[in-house]
Protein backbone atom coordinates (compact mmCIF):
# COMPACT_ATOMS: atom_id res chain seq x y z
CA UNK A 1 0.00 0.00 0.00
CA UNK A 2 2.69 2.36 0.75
CA UNK A 3 3.91 1.82 -2.80
CA UNK A 4 0.65 2.77 -3.98
CA UNK A 5 0.70 5.92 -2.13
CA UNK A 6 4.09 7.06 -3.44
CA UNK A 7 3.09 7.15 -6.49
CA UNK A 8 -0.22 8.53 -6.10
CA UNK A 9 2.39 11.08 -4.46
CA UNK A 10 4.60 11.23 -6.74
CA UNK A 11 2.25 12.07 -9.68
CA UNK A 12 -0.14 14.77 -7.38
CA UNK A 13 2.63 16.63 -5.28
CA UNK A 14 3.86 18.29 -8.40
CA UNK A 15 0.91 19.16 -9.98
CA UNK A 16 0.80 22.85 -11.28
CA UNK A 17 -2.36 24.65 -12.53
CA UNK A 18 -1.91 28.50 -13.82
CA UNK A 19 -4.80 30.65 -11.59
CA UNK A 20 -6.85 33.22 -13.74
CA UNK A 21 -5.85 36.60 -14.60
CA UNK A 22 -7.51 37.98 -11.88
CA UNK A 23 -6.98 35.74 -9.22
CA UNK A 24 -4.44 38.54 -7.72
CA UNK A 25 -6.74 41.14 -8.16
CA UNK A 26 -9.03 39.50 -5.90
CA UNK A 27 -6.20 38.77 -3.27
CA UNK A 28 -5.09 42.96 -3.53
CA UNK A 29 -8.61 43.39 -3.35
CA UNK A 30 -8.77 41.65 0.12
CA UNK A 31 -5.60 43.16 1.52
CA UNK A 32 -5.48 46.60 1.22
CA UNK A 33 -8.73 46.76 2.97
CA UNK A 34 -7.04 44.51 5.90
CA UNK A 35 -4.75 47.72 5.70
CA UNK A 36 -7.07 50.16 6.03
CA UNK A 37 -8.45 48.13 9.02
CA UNK A 38 -5.48 48.03 10.63
CA UNK A 39 -4.90 51.70 10.44
CA UNK A 40 -8.30 52.82 12.18
CA UNK A 41 -7.71 50.91 14.77
CA UNK A 42 -4.03 52.15 15.47
CA UNK A 43 -5.89 55.75 14.94
CA UNK A 44 -8.28 54.88 17.61
CA UNK A 45 -5.71 53.69 19.60
CA UNK A 46 -3.63 57.19 19.40
CA UNK A 47 -6.58 58.60 20.19
CA UNK A 48 -7.52 56.87 23.23
CA UNK A 49 -3.66 57.33 24.26
CA UNK A 50 -4.09 60.96 23.87
CA UNK A 51 -7.31 61.49 25.53
CA UNK A 52 -6.00 59.06 28.61
CA UNK A 53 -2.39 61.33 28.63
CA UNK A 54 -4.75 64.62 28.61
CA UNK A 55 -6.69 62.86 31.39
CA UNK A 56 -3.62 62.35 33.56
CA UNK A 57 -1.67 66.30 32.35
CA UNK A 58 -5.41 67.48 33.97
CA UNK A 59 -5.18 66.11 37.11
CA UNK A 60 -1.67 66.32 37.74
CA UNK A 61 -2.28 69.85 36.93
CA UNK A 62 -4.90 70.61 39.70
CA UNK A 63 -2.48 68.49 42.45
CA UNK A 64 0.00 70.62 41.12
CA UNK A 65 -2.11 73.27 42.53
CA UNK A 66 -2.24 72.59 45.82
CA UNK A 67 2.13 72.58 46.62
CA UNK A 68 1.35 76.11 45.86
CA UNK A 69 -0.36 76.79 49.18
CA UNK A 70 3.13 75.39 51.18
CA UNK A 71 4.62 78.33 51.35
CA UNK A 72 2.07 79.92 53.39
CA UNK A 73 2.40 77.18 55.90
CA UNK A 74 6.00 77.96 55.59
CA UNK A 75 5.36 81.07 56.91
CA UNK A 76 2.87 79.72 59.57
CA UNK A 77 5.66 77.44 60.71
CA UNK A 78 8.73 80.00 60.95
CA UNK A 79 7.42 82.01 63.92
CA UNK A 80 6.53 78.76 65.95
CA UNK A 81 10.20 78.28 65.96
CA UNK A 82 11.45 81.51 67.44
CA UNK A 83 8.38 80.52 70.55
CA UNK A 84 10.36 80.12 74.01
CA UNK A 85 9.24 77.72 76.07
CA UNK A 86 7.41 78.83 78.51
CA UNK A 87 9.11 77.19 81.59
CA UNK A 88 11.58 79.12 80.41
CA UNK A 89 10.11 82.17 82.17
CA UNK A 90 7.93 81.17 84.77
CA UNK A 91 10.65 80.87 86.96
CA UNK A 92 12.41 84.17 86.33
CA UNK A 93 10.91 86.05 89.55
CA UNK A 94 12.96 88.37 91.39
CA UNK A 95 12.22 89.93 94.92
CA UNK A 96 14.29 92.74 95.90
CA UNK A 97 15.68 91.82 99.12
CA UNK A 98 15.48 94.84 101.00
CA UNK A 99 14.44 98.34 99.22
CA UNK A 100 13.23 100.95 101.70
CA UNK A 101 10.74 103.62 100.22
CA UNK A 102 10.84 102.00 96.89
CA UNK A 103 8.01 101.89 94.82
CA UNK A 104 8.79 98.18 93.45
CA UNK A 105 8.49 96.23 95.93
CA UNK A 106 8.84 93.01 94.15
CA UNK A 107 9.07 92.72 90.43
CA UNK A 108 7.73 89.53 88.55
CA UNK A 109 8.03 88.58 85.06
CA UNK A 110 5.29 90.95 83.20
CA UNK A 111 2.60 88.67 82.14
CA UNK A 112 3.11 90.20 78.44
CA UNK A 113 6.03 89.28 78.43
CA UNK A 114 5.50 85.95 79.13
CA UNK A 115 2.71 85.89 77.19
CA UNK A 116 4.70 86.87 74.50
CA UNK A 117 7.55 84.45 74.45
CA UNK A 118 5.80 81.53 76.18
CA UNK A 119 2.58 82.31 74.38
CA UNK A 120 1.87 78.25 73.36
CA UNK A 121 -1.93 78.10 72.50
CA UNK A 122 -3.91 75.64 70.71
CA UNK A 123 -2.38 74.99 67.32
CA UNK A 124 -5.44 76.02 65.42
CA UNK A 125 -5.49 79.35 67.57
CA UNK A 126 -2.12 79.74 66.80
CA UNK A 127 -2.84 79.51 62.98
CA UNK A 128 -5.59 81.58 63.32
CA UNK A 129 -3.21 84.43 65.09
CA UNK A 130 -0.52 83.69 62.45
CA UNK A 131 -2.86 83.95 59.40
CA UNK A 132 -4.75 87.01 61.10
CA UNK A 133 -0.91 88.58 60.71
CA UNK A 134 -0.46 87.37 57.42
CA UNK A 135 -3.70 89.21 56.22
CA UNK A 136 -2.18 92.51 58.07
CA UNK A 137 0.84 92.32 56.06
CA UNK A 138 -0.99 91.84 53.09
CA UNK A 139 -2.82 94.95 53.90
CA UNK A 140 -0.23 97.24 55.06
CA UNK A 141 -1.78 97.94 58.10
CA UNK A 142 1.15 97.31 59.72
CA UNK A 143 1.02 98.64 63.41
CA UNK A 144 2.55 101.53 64.90
CA UNK A 145 5.66 100.54 66.27
CA UNK A 146 7.28 102.24 69.64
CA UNK A 147 10.46 104.71 68.53
CA UNK A 148 14.10 104.52 70.01
CA UNK A 149 13.41 107.81 71.31
CA UNK A 150 10.60 106.53 73.35
CA UNK A 151 12.65 103.69 74.56
CA UNK A 152 15.73 105.86 75.40
CA UNK A 153 13.10 108.45 77.07
CA UNK A 154 12.12 105.08 79.03
CA UNK A 155 15.94 104.23 79.58
CA UNK A 156 16.43 108.00 81.62
CA UNK A 157 13.20 107.90 83.21
CA UNK A 158 14.90 104.29 84.67
CA UNK A 159 17.99 105.95 85.23
CA UNK A 160 16.60 108.91 87.47
CA UNK A 161 14.51 106.33 89.28
CA UNK A 162 17.91 104.49 90.21
CA UNK A 163 19.89 108.18 91.18
CA UNK A 164 16.17 108.97 93.04
CA UNK A 165 17.00 105.99 95.22
CA UNK A 166 20.52 106.59 95.85
CA UNK A 167 19.62 109.84 96.74
CA UNK A 168 17.09 109.13 99.42
CA UNK A 169 18.84 106.47 101.55
CA UNK A 170 22.61 105.25 101.53
CA UNK A 171 21.54 102.14 100.77
CA UNK A 172 23.17 100.25 97.78
CA UNK A 173 21.52 99.32 94.70
CA UNK A 174 22.04 95.87 94.03
CA UNK A 175 22.08 94.64 90.58
CA UNK A 176 18.68 92.38 90.92
CA UNK A 177 17.35 96.24 91.85
CA UNK A 178 18.27 97.61 88.72
CA UNK A 179 17.17 94.53 86.79
CA UNK A 180 13.94 94.81 88.50
CA UNK A 181 13.66 98.80 87.59
CA UNK A 182 14.28 97.53 84.12
CA UNK A 183 11.14 94.98 83.89
CA UNK A 184 9.12 96.99 85.04
CA UNK A 185 10.25 99.96 82.43
CA UNK A 186 9.88 96.98 79.99
CA UNK A 187 6.13 96.39 81.30
CA UNK A 188 5.42 100.07 81.00
CA UNK A 189 6.70 100.11 77.24
CA UNK A 190 4.42 97.08 76.85
CA UNK A 191 1.78 98.64 78.22
CA UNK A 192 2.44 101.55 75.47
CA UNK A 193 2.45 99.38 73.31
CA UNK A 194 -1.34 98.15 74.13
CA UNK A 195 0.09 94.03 74.34
CA UNK A 196 -1.20 94.43 77.78
CA UNK A 197 -4.48 95.98 79.26
CA UNK A 198 -6.93 95.94 82.10
CA UNK A 199 -9.14 93.41 79.97
CA UNK A 200 -5.92 91.06 79.40
CA UNK A 201 -3.67 90.80 75.92
CA UNK A 202 -4.15 92.30 73.13
CA UNK A 203 -4.48 89.87 70.41
CA UNK A 204 -3.11 93.05 67.54
CA UNK A 205 -0.52 93.95 69.72
CA UNK A 206 0.29 90.44 70.39
CA UNK A 207 1.25 90.01 66.96
CA UNK A 208 2.69 93.18 66.27
CA UNK A 209 5.20 91.86 68.88
CA UNK A 210 5.53 88.77 66.85
CA UNK A 211 6.15 90.92 64.02
CA UNK A 212 8.82 92.68 66.38
CA UNK A 213 10.40 88.74 66.87
CA UNK A 214 10.44 88.29 63.16
CA UNK A 215 12.44 91.88 62.67
CA UNK A 216 15.26 91.03 65.49
CA UNK A 217 17.35 94.44 64.41
CA UNK A 218 14.47 96.00 66.52
CA UNK A 219 14.24 94.18 69.72
CA UNK A 220 17.82 94.42 69.14
CA UNK A 221 18.02 97.83 69.40
CA UNK A 222 15.47 98.17 72.59
CA UNK A 223 17.60 95.85 74.36
CA UNK A 224 20.94 97.62 73.39
CA UNK A 225 19.06 100.68 74.86
CA UNK A 226 17.97 99.41 78.01
CA UNK A 227 21.88 98.15 78.19
CA UNK A 228 23.47 101.44 77.61
CA UNK A 229 21.37 103.27 79.95
CA UNK A 230 22.10 99.83 82.62
CA UNK A 231 25.78 100.47 82.28
CA UNK A 232 25.45 104.38 82.45
CA UNK A 233 23.34 104.17 85.59
CA UNK A 234 25.97 101.74 87.18
CA UNK A 235 28.74 104.39 86.06
CA UNK A 236 26.99 106.77 87.34
CA UNK A 237 26.68 104.86 91.00
CA UNK A 238 30.23 103.77 90.90
CA UNK A 239 31.40 107.36 90.50
CA UNK A 240 28.72 108.40 93.42
CA UNK A 241 30.07 105.80 95.75
CA UNK A 242 33.94 106.44 94.65
CA UNK B 1 5.34 44.16 -4.56
CA UNK B 2 7.22 41.80 -2.41
CA UNK B 3 3.71 39.78 -2.00
CA UNK B 4 2.79 39.63 -5.54
CA UNK B 5 5.98 37.97 -5.84
CA UNK B 6 5.29 35.12 -3.17
CA UNK B 7 1.92 34.97 -5.18
CA UNK B 8 3.70 34.31 -8.23
CA UNK B 9 6.01 31.61 -7.19
CA UNK B 10 3.87 29.77 -4.79
CA UNK B 11 -0.15 30.38 -6.61
CA UNK B 12 -0.06 27.33 -9.60
CA UNK B 13 1.30 25.40 -6.90
CA UNK B 14 -1.15 26.11 -4.25
CA UNK B 15 -3.91 25.73 -6.97
CA UNK B 16 -2.91 22.31 -7.80
CA UNK B 17 -2.71 21.56 -4.18
CA UNK B 18 -6.77 22.67 -4.11
CA UNK B 19 -7.71 21.36 -6.98
CA UNK B 20 -6.80 17.48 -5.33
CA UNK B 21 -10.05 18.17 -2.95
CA UNK B 22 -12.42 20.51 -4.74
CA UNK B 23 -13.61 19.15 -7.62
CA UNK B 24 -14.14 22.61 -10.39
CA UNK B 25 -11.16 24.52 -10.95
CA UNK B 26 -13.29 27.76 -10.61
CA UNK B 27 -14.06 27.26 -6.87
CA UNK B 28 -10.30 25.61 -6.07
CA UNK B 29 -9.23 28.59 -7.22
CA UNK B 30 -11.86 30.71 -4.43
CA UNK B 31 -10.42 28.04 -2.19
CA UNK B 32 -6.63 29.15 -3.17
CA UNK B 33 -7.46 32.74 -3.47
CA UNK B 34 -8.76 33.15 0.16
CA UNK B 35 -5.84 30.56 1.68
CA UNK B 36 -3.38 33.20 0.43
CA UNK B 37 -5.14 35.78 1.94
CA UNK B 38 -5.20 34.22 4.64
CA UNK B 39 -1.33 33.73 4.87
CA UNK B 40 -0.36 37.31 4.08
CA UNK B 41 -2.61 38.11 7.21
CA UNK B 42 -0.22 35.37 9.37
CA UNK B 43 2.66 36.09 7.43
CA UNK B 44 4.03 38.38 10.57
CA UNK B 45 3.43 34.69 12.35
CA UNK B 46 5.79 32.44 10.63
CA UNK B 47 8.50 31.98 12.68
CA UNK B 48 11.19 30.31 9.98
CA UNK B 49 10.73 26.77 11.22
CA UNK B 50 10.11 24.53 8.43
CA UNK B 51 9.52 25.58 4.85
CA UNK B 52 7.49 28.19 3.90
CA UNK B 53 6.31 26.05 0.85
CA UNK B 54 5.01 23.50 3.17
CA UNK B 55 3.25 26.65 5.68
CA UNK B 56 1.44 27.57 2.91
CA UNK B 57 0.27 24.49 1.65
CA UNK B 58 -0.83 23.65 5.39
CA UNK B 59 -3.27 26.39 5.38
CA UNK B 60 -4.40 25.49 1.43
CA UNK B 61 -5.20 22.04 2.95
CA UNK B 62 -7.10 23.54 6.06
CA UNK B 63 -8.69 26.00 3.80
CA UNK B 64 -9.85 23.12 1.54
CA UNK B 65 -11.20 21.31 4.16
CA UNK B 66 -13.58 24.16 5.85
CA UNK B 67 -14.37 25.08 1.94
CA UNK B 68 -15.58 21.73 1.56
CA UNK B 69 -17.72 21.51 5.34
CA UNK B 70 -19.39 24.56 4.37
CA UNK B 71 -20.36 23.72 1.09
CA UNK B 72 -21.32 20.08 1.49
CA UNK B 73 -22.23 17.80 3.90
CA UNK B 74 -19.20 15.75 4.46
CA UNK B 75 -20.32 12.26 5.28
CA UNK B 76 -17.98 9.57 6.74
CA UNK B 77 -20.31 6.91 5.77
CA UNK B 78 -18.70 3.17 5.63
CA UNK B 79 -21.21 2.29 2.84
CA UNK B 80 -20.65 4.94 0.76
CA UNK B 81 -18.35 2.71 -1.66
CA UNK B 82 -20.85 0.52 -2.20
CA UNK B 83 -23.51 3.47 -2.91
CA UNK B 84 -21.43 5.47 -5.01
CA UNK B 85 -20.72 5.66 -8.74
CA UNK B 86 -17.51 4.03 -9.57
CA UNK B 87 -16.47 5.41 -13.23
CA UNK B 88 -14.95 3.29 -15.30
CA UNK B 89 -11.65 4.72 -17.58
CA UNK B 90 -9.71 2.49 -19.79
CA UNK B 91 -6.98 0.47 -18.99
CA UNK B 92 -4.59 1.78 -21.43
CA UNK B 93 -4.95 5.13 -20.88
CA UNK B 94 -1.78 6.59 -19.46
CA UNK B 95 -1.03 7.42 -15.76
CA UNK B 96 -1.18 11.01 -15.82
CA UNK B 97 -2.23 13.45 -12.90
CA UNK B 98 -5.43 14.68 -14.45
CA UNK B 99 -6.92 10.52 -15.11
CA UNK B 100 -5.44 10.01 -11.73
CA UNK B 101 -7.70 13.32 -10.35
CA UNK B 102 -10.55 11.99 -11.76
CA UNK B 103 -10.68 9.18 -10.15
CA UNK B 104 -9.69 10.94 -7.13
CA UNK B 105 -13.21 13.22 -7.59
CA UNK B 106 -14.59 10.06 -8.12
CA UNK B 107 -14.35 9.32 -4.47
CA UNK B 108 -16.76 10.03 -1.96
CA UNK B 109 -15.72 13.20 -0.35
CA UNK B 110 -15.24 11.65 3.54
CA UNK B 111 -12.94 9.06 1.46
CA UNK B 112 -11.03 11.53 -0.46
CA UNK B 113 -10.03 13.62 2.11
CA UNK B 114 -8.62 11.19 4.60
CA UNK B 115 -6.76 9.34 1.18
CA UNK B 116 -5.31 13.31 0.33
CA UNK B 117 -4.18 14.11 3.76
CA UNK B 118 -2.81 10.39 4.44
CA UNK B 119 -1.06 9.59 1.23
CA UNK B 120 -0.66 12.97 -0.07
CA UNK B 121 -0.02 15.34 2.24
CA UNK B 122 1.24 12.76 5.20
CA UNK B 123 -0.44 13.31 8.25
CA UNK B 124 -1.00 10.42 10.59
CA UNK B 125 -4.36 9.38 11.59
CA UNK B 126 -4.67 11.09 14.93
CA UNK B 127 -3.87 14.07 12.99
CA UNK B 128 -7.16 13.37 10.48
CA UNK B 129 -8.78 12.59 13.06
CA UNK B 130 -8.75 15.79 15.10
CA UNK B 131 -8.88 17.81 11.56
CA UNK B 132 -12.13 15.85 10.68
CA UNK B 133 -13.59 15.46 13.80
CA UNK B 134 -14.07 11.49 13.70
CA UNK B 135 -12.77 8.95 15.15
CA UNK B 136 -8.97 7.24 14.23
CA UNK B 137 -10.85 4.26 12.77
CA UNK B 138 -12.97 5.82 10.88
CA UNK B 139 -9.88 7.58 9.26
CA UNK B 140 -8.27 4.04 9.02
CA UNK B 141 -11.24 2.84 7.90
CA UNK B 142 -11.63 5.30 4.99
CA UNK B 143 -8.01 5.39 4.16
CA UNK B 144 -8.76 1.07 3.65
CA UNK B 145 -11.54 1.46 1.02
CA UNK B 146 -10.15 4.80 -0.94
CA UNK B 147 -7.31 2.85 -1.66
CA UNK B 148 -9.26 -0.58 -2.87
CA UNK B 149 -11.38 2.07 -4.75
CA UNK B 150 -8.55 3.80 -6.59
CA UNK B 151 -6.73 0.74 -7.18
CA UNK B 152 -9.89 -1.17 -8.89
CA UNK B 153 -10.64 2.11 -11.17
CA UNK B 154 -7.37 2.59 -11.91
CA UNK B 155 -6.86 -1.21 -12.84
CA UNK B 156 -3.99 -1.54 -10.67
CA UNK B 157 -5.07 -4.61 -8.87
CA UNK B 158 -5.74 -6.26 -12.52
CA UNK B 159 -2.19 -5.44 -13.65
CA UNK B 160 -1.16 -6.55 -9.60
CA UNK B 161 -3.04 -10.02 -9.67
CA UNK B 162 -1.54 -10.76 -13.48
CA UNK B 163 2.01 -10.21 -12.36
CA UNK B 164 1.59 -12.36 -9.80
CA UNK B 165 -0.38 -14.81 -11.54
CA UNK B 166 2.49 -15.12 -14.26
CA UNK B 167 5.46 -15.18 -11.75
Amino acid sequence: MEKFDKLMREKLEERQIKPSENAWERIAEQLPLEKKQNNTQKYMLMLAACFIGLIVLTITFWNSDEPSLEPTQEIVDAPKKKVVPKSDFQEEVIEPASLENSEVTSVTVPEASNTEKSFDPAPQEENEALNTLAFVKEKGELLEQPTLDAIELKAKEVLQAVEKLERSGDVAVTDAEIDALLRAAQKEIFIEKNILSDEGVDAMALLNEVEQEIDGTFRDQIFDALKDGYLKLRTAVADRNN
Amino acid sequence: MAQKALYEKYSPKMLGVCRQYVKDVQFAEDVMVEGFVKVFKKLESFRFQGSFEGWIRRIMVHECISHLRKKQFVVFDETALERSTVQTFEADEQWEVDFIQQHIDALPEGYKMVFLLHAIEGYRHEEIANMLKISEGTSKSQLFKARRQLQDSLGLRAIDASKRGRS
